[in-house]
């Protein structure tokens, strides 16, 4: 038999990590559990470029070639022999990729100027996916602009961006007690829900330094206060009635800031952050203190380490790893419901994208966007531009107009973009004088 | 670049109304700054084609049971009608939810009619019909069937390994019915176990090291 022979009968499969197992169940809708990195680049892309860059890039990464299958207790990734072709855009943001056991689970399109990569987050998470796109990009540039004289980084191995760090961190018993979840329910925006079942995108464009500049005036640091003016953003939206609940953000952390590890799959955890407008005053100072406070006690190694250790019990129960995955999937979209009900929308800090010095007059910025059933807002920046994607599985906007009508009230800049097309012509808009 | 005066913003492309607050914008669109291509919407969803597949198995149902009420209710014949609609809706949903996967959807069918053919069965006051003849031939069928597309497709074994093994060990329950007497016409089933019987023994002679990985797969815990 030849090596290439028993090679392929051996198939490399791998069961999901702890947080991927969650998004299986849980998407449907516009929650499709996939989010989108996008980068913007000041010339049109050339796609033959970009598809021999990603076979390149792919020769690194081959645990992303994977399928997902269902087994009798739980789903896993084999891998596959299908290999991506960057295609046209064709699809909305976030737009679901699992179909069956035969596709893959990522996608590179582009459009115009523009590269985007969706991935669905069973087999990365942020931080994995931006080190693959920046990869990517990295490799695209230097074959377009071979006269930017780029060296190669040095990279971790494949066997470190495929370890599994939740298994490699879990402490049996290490649970401790319950962290940040005793915020009860949460104020739910209200709204209705797209018809196409899809999502709302909204983008936004600022100068970093200028937002930089109103956090400073705060008193606070950048991710605070984005945080805090959504808290207020979504605030603005409210009935007096309803602000007997809190409103409670979800946010993402990297791991990897605070457990080693180089690995590509997730390895995130969530915190919650609640704020009471019905028992204090609402301003923007105020709740940056508070928000502030709340990121001090939730982001330290115990809290996150105890949290972690907690939804990995739930795997490692002897009791639930035996159900079949018929029962179990309804079970897990329940508890995917039941934990929906006490956030009211999820901001998600991605931080900053890195290209070699040498590329960044190629590029104009990149972008980040995330699936989801509410609300969530996904910052990120590249050199000096600041970028906010808004999601929303609401028609309406009033949370966005108005995050971004605090950033205005600053003085701050800002270029919105959107996937909205009001094609027919004739539909006036809402400010429009009446036909009579 | 177009802008809107009411939420102090630059917008992008060529918008009618501002994307923030929907009101009018001023300046002069820019259409080559546009970030998102404007989409076709998709013309059927898979949610689509169950719908119209259900509106035809209720419409069916409805005129049968009306038909049924205007000319008498001494026999109620509609009520095989309308069973029968949603047996065949509820297999073609699945034809339909597994169409991308040959192998998985009849893996799933030889389940599916059976079982239905079972109930019945049952409903109809139980004359073995479904026992003596759709299990064994639906088996026998899928099996084929299987190993047919395997073929045509030059699917490696890996590839329907799941659906095959699962359809040749139901091809061994006849076998068992057939221990326990509750079968009367016996061809059928023997031919059944038979093809069953021989799959899974030479698979397991030529092809151990998939089997076992493929059942360590789809049974890790």
């Amino acid at each position: 038999m030849s090596n290439d022979k028993r090679h392929q009968k051996n198939l490399r499969w791998s069961r999901l990590d702890n947080a991927a197992k969650i998004f299986p169940p849980t998407s449907h809708g516009s929650s499709t559990g996939v989010f989108r990195l996008s980068c913007e680049l000041n010339e049109p892309v050339a796609p033959d470029v970009l598809q021999a860059a990603l076979d390149r890039t792919l020769e690194r990464y081959p645990h992303l070639l994977m399928v997902m299958r269902r087994g009798v207790f739980w789903y896993y990734l084999e891998q596959t022999r299908l290999r991506p072709s960057v295609v046209p855009e064709h699809a909305p943001p976030c737009a679901a990729l699992y179909e069956g056991s035969q596709s893959l689970l990522f996608r590179i399109s582009y459009w115009r100027h523009k590269v985007s990569l969706d991935m669905y987050h069973v087999l990365a998470d942020g931080a994995g996916a931006i080190e693959f796109f920046e990869s990517l990009m990295t490799a695209y540039l230097t074959l377009r602009h071979p006269e930017a004289g780029v060296d190669g980084q040095p990279q971790a191995s494949v066997s470190q961006r495929w370890a599994d760090s939740f298994q490699k961190y879990y402490k049996p018993r290490g649970g401790g007690k319950s962290a940040g979840d005793g915020l009860g329910r949460a104020y739910r925006l209200r709204g209705v829900r797209r018809a196409d079942g899809g999502l709302t995108i909204i983008e936004g464009v600022a100068d970093v330094r200028q937002v930089l500049d109103a956090a400073h005036r705060c008193g606070t640091t950048l991710t605070v206060y984005l945080t805090a003016l959504l808290f207020a953003a979504i605030h603005s939206e409210m009935y007096v009635r309803e602000q007997k609940r809190p409103v409670v953000l979800t946010i993402p952390v990297d791991l990897r800031g605070f457990f080693p590890s180089r690995t590509t799959r997730n390895f995130f955890g969530t915190i919650r952050v609640g704020y009471d407008f019905s028992g204090r005053s609402g301003e923007i100072e105020d709740i940056a203190a508070c928000v502030a406070a709340a990121f001090k006690e939730e982001l330290t190694p115990e809290r996150l380490g105890a949290r972690m250790n907690r939804l990995a019990a739930l795997e490692h129960n002897p009791l639930l790893r035996p159900i079949p995955l018929a029962l179990k999937n309804p079970v897990l979209r329940l508890s995917g419901v039941l934990s929906d009900r006490g956030e009211t929308a999820a901001l998600s800090n991605i931080g900053k994208f890195r290209l070699p010095e040498e590329l960044h007059p190629y590029v104009r910025g990149f972008g980040v966007f995330m699936s989801t059933g509410a609300t969530q807002l996904c910052t990120c920046s590249f050199g000096n531009s600041l970028h906010f994607g808004f999601t929303s599985a609401f028609e309406n906007t009033e949370v966005q107009r108005r995050f971004f009508e605090l950033l205005a009230d600053e003085g701050i800049e800002i270029e919105i973009r959107s996937n909205e097309y009001h094609e027919e012509e004739e539909t006036p808009c809402s400010d429009a004088p009446a036909a009579e | 670049m177009q802008r809107c005066p009411s939420c102090r913003v630059t917008v992008a492309g060529h918008k009618t109304c501002c994307p923030l607050c929907g009101g009018q914008l001023t300046g002069t669109p820019e259409p080559e700054t546009e970030v998102f291509p404007a989409l076709e919407k998709p013309r059927f969803t898979t949610g689509f084609v169950l719908r119209l597949l259900a509106l035809l198995a209720i419409a069916v149902s409805v005129i049968c049971v009306l038909v049924n009420i205007a000319t008498g209710w001494h026999v109620l014949w509609s009520l095989f009608v309308v069973a029968g609609a949603a047996c065949v809706w509820v297999a073609a949903a699945v034809a339909v939810a597994y169409r991308r996967d040959m192998t998985q959807n009849l893996g799933w069918q030889v389940v599916l009619i059976p079982l239905l053919s079972i109930l019945w069965d049952v409903w109809t006051g139980w004359r073995g019909w479904s026992i003596d003849f759709v299990l064994p031939c639906v088996c026998i069928v899928g099996v084929l069937a299987m190993l047919l597309i395997a073929v045509l497709c030059r699917l490696p074994l890996r590839a329907f390994a799941g659906p095959f093994i699962s359809a040749c060990v139901l091809g061994l329950v006849p076998l068992i019915l057939i221990a326990c007497d509750r079968v009367r016409i016996l061809l059928p089933s023997l031919l059944c176990a038979g093809l069953a019987i021989l799959s899974l023994v030479s698979l397991t002679l030529f092809q151990w090291q998939t089997i076992k990985a493929e059942l360590s797969r789809r049974f890790h815990l």
